[in-house]
């Protein structure tokens, strides 16, 4: 189940790939980290090492490897939430912070100067993203984990 | 203080912060200048050879420039242009992971090629790269 979910994840992102920063796997994060608990890791590195594994190792590779884990955690604390809305604001949020995530990386790789200039450059990208986060979670989260949660009460 | 002011109050909090990362992008943005530039592109090939480009222009962006030159040829992508050849030659990603990287001085471009604003005595590297 944990590889199909991973699969599924690298599959969604592949399908929306023609949208800068409009993706999908925020969502699916976060309905793993509800639905699933500290579970939902094998998904989200499964979905990890796919990323890895078609488009190679870069400076980025190193921010996936915690970047998403942010995010579940997060969601996993707030777990009881039961309003779209707040889903919608925890998902923009990390999207409009997405860049800043990358910083570390960025700063040890680069030192400051380019940490600043990279974050900076990114910020129209990161707005994109904070929106279409936003829109994706207030339509889809809600019913999303519902069915994850019918299906793992059938199923498991 | 109810559920609903909270998730309000966080919304609001959620556009002011876009708002002014917004702000911040465009008063920290490169401004592109005016007038005649004098810019040299080194290009870094697959075998390490190195080729020196020196151009004197009035463009504002490096890409316009390398394209009206023929030094690059690529394709329009969703995050700007792609370059995909370089003084003829090809780095094909899908074939062996490989990429034309774009280096600002000794630093590694944070901007992509189209964006890249021009000053007078600036140097750029195009570095055949395997991903």
């Amino acid at each position: 189940m944990f590889g199909v979910l991973g699969g599924l994840t690298f599959a969604a992102k592949v399908a929306m790939m023609a949208l800068p920063n409009i993706e999908p796997v925020s969502l699916l994060v976060m309905v793993y980290a509800v639905t699933l608990g500290k579970k939902c890791l094998f998904p989200i590195y499964i979905y990890v090492i796919l990323e890895l594994l078609v488009y190679g190792i870069g400076i980025w590779s190193v921010g996936y490897l915690y970047v998403w884990l942010i995010l579940a955690a997060t969601a996993w604390l707030l777990r009881n939430m039961r309003s779209p809305l707040g889903w919608a604001l925890l998902s923009g949020g990390f999207g409009l912070l997405f860049g800043g995530l990358f910083t570390p990386v960025c700063l040890l790789s680069g030192g400051p100067g380019f940490a600043l200039s990279w974050w900076l450059s990114g910020i129209p990208f990161d707005l994109i993203h904070c929106g279409a986060n936003f829109a994706l979670a207030l339509a889809l989260f809600c019913p999303l984990r519902q069915l994850m949660t019918q299906l793992l009460a059938e199923r498991f | 203080m109810k559920r609903s002011t909270k998730l309000t109050l966080a919304l609001a909090a959620l556009l002011i912060a876009a708002a002014l990362l917004f702000g911040l992008y465009r008063v920290t943005r490169p401004t592109p200048t005016q007038g005649k530039k004098a810019i040299e592109v080194v290009v870094v090939h697959a075998d390490k050879s190195e080729k020196a480009f020196r151009y004197e222009t009035h463009e504002q962006y490096l890409g316009p420039l390398l394209l009206k030159e023929g030094l690059v040829k690529g394709e329009q992508g969703a995050y700007g242009l792609y370059i995909k050849e370089v003084d003829g030659e090809v780095a094909d990603y899908a074939t062996n992971g490989a990429y034309w990287a774009l280096y600002e001085g000794e630093l590694y471009a944070t901007q992509g090629i189209d964006t890249t604003t021009l000053e007078d005595g600036d140097q750029f590297s195009l570095v055949y790269t395997l991903g």
